[in-house]
């Protein structure tokens, strides 16, 4: 029985035709358009180390947030004074902590896939190479 | 055909736009809610902002960026098919030499 093995989605996109047929369609890679100019800073990509950093103090500045929630409403003996300081800050605070835990785990993600891209990298240079060298093997036995 | 801007014509960048778009909306409803919430003073009143503003918007925030993780997620994994089909095509590159050798060889 013979298996047949999808095709991997490559990641496309439409861009402007360079033919002269104008209503032809072309997909182009992403990576060329990133290569156009398009990419972000070196600092702003995924898989920088310091957006695990910046994960970590907008989450650090969500607790700060709930610290001083609580300071602000346990100060409060009325009830409709302190809602104003949970919404505010308890709230807000907890919506601070959850961005700040995104940003870390889409940061770690980002990592182990450049560390995957790499190591893919690795073994097409690994593959190429046996391929050259079995080219050599057979020019040399001409 | 009609073309798009190069900003919005990747779907990923567009996704990612409008869930931090939904994530900033929440935090500005947990702030109207807040102002709501402050300018009354009977608790009664004021749990209607605490509910829809600040409950409301703290939901959108969390299912906002519950989608950007798994947007984030789905990407790294057509990235990482990609890579493998390059693999493979590379390993299949390599297997027609080998047999091309092996029937030369014969």
């Amino acid at each position: 029985m013979s298996t047949r093995i999808a095709e991997p989605p490559e990641e496309l996109l439409e861009v402007e035709a360079p033919s002269d047929d104008p209503t032809e369609i072309t997909l182009m890679p992403v990576g060329r358009l990133r290569r156009r100019g398009l990419r972000a800073p070196a600092w702003l990509r995924g898989g920088n180390a310091a957006w695990i950093w910046i994960g970590l103090a907008v989450a650090a500045t969500g607790f700060v947030l709930l610290a001083i929630a609580w300071g602000q409403v346990a100060g409060e003996t009325e009830v409709y004074l302190q809602v104003p300081y949970l919404v505010s800050a308890a709230f807000v605070g907890v919506g601070v902590l959850l961005i700040g835990l995104t940003a870390l785990v889409i940061a770690t993600k980002e990592q182990e896939a450049a560390a995957h891209r790499h190591e893919v990298d690795e073994l097409l240079a690994a593959i190429d190479e046996l391929r050259q060298s079995l080219l050599e093997t057979r020019r040399s036995a001409r | 055909m009609k073309r798009l801007p190069l900003a919005t014509a990747d779907p990923w960048r567009v996704s990612v736009g409008l869930l931090l778009t939904a994530a900033g909306a929440g935090f500005v409803a947990m702030v109207l809610g807040w102002r709501g919430a402050a300018a009354r003073t009977s608790v009664a009143d004021q749990v209607p902002y605490v509910v829809s503003g600040a409950m409301g918007g703290l939901a959108l925030v969390v299912f906002a960026l519950a989608v950007l993780v798994v947007q984030v997620r789905r990407r790294a994994e057509a990235l990482r098919r990609a890579d493998l089909g390059r693999v493979r095509a590379a390993v299949a590159d390599l297997a027609a030499e080998v047999r091309l050798e092996a029937e030369r060889g014969r």
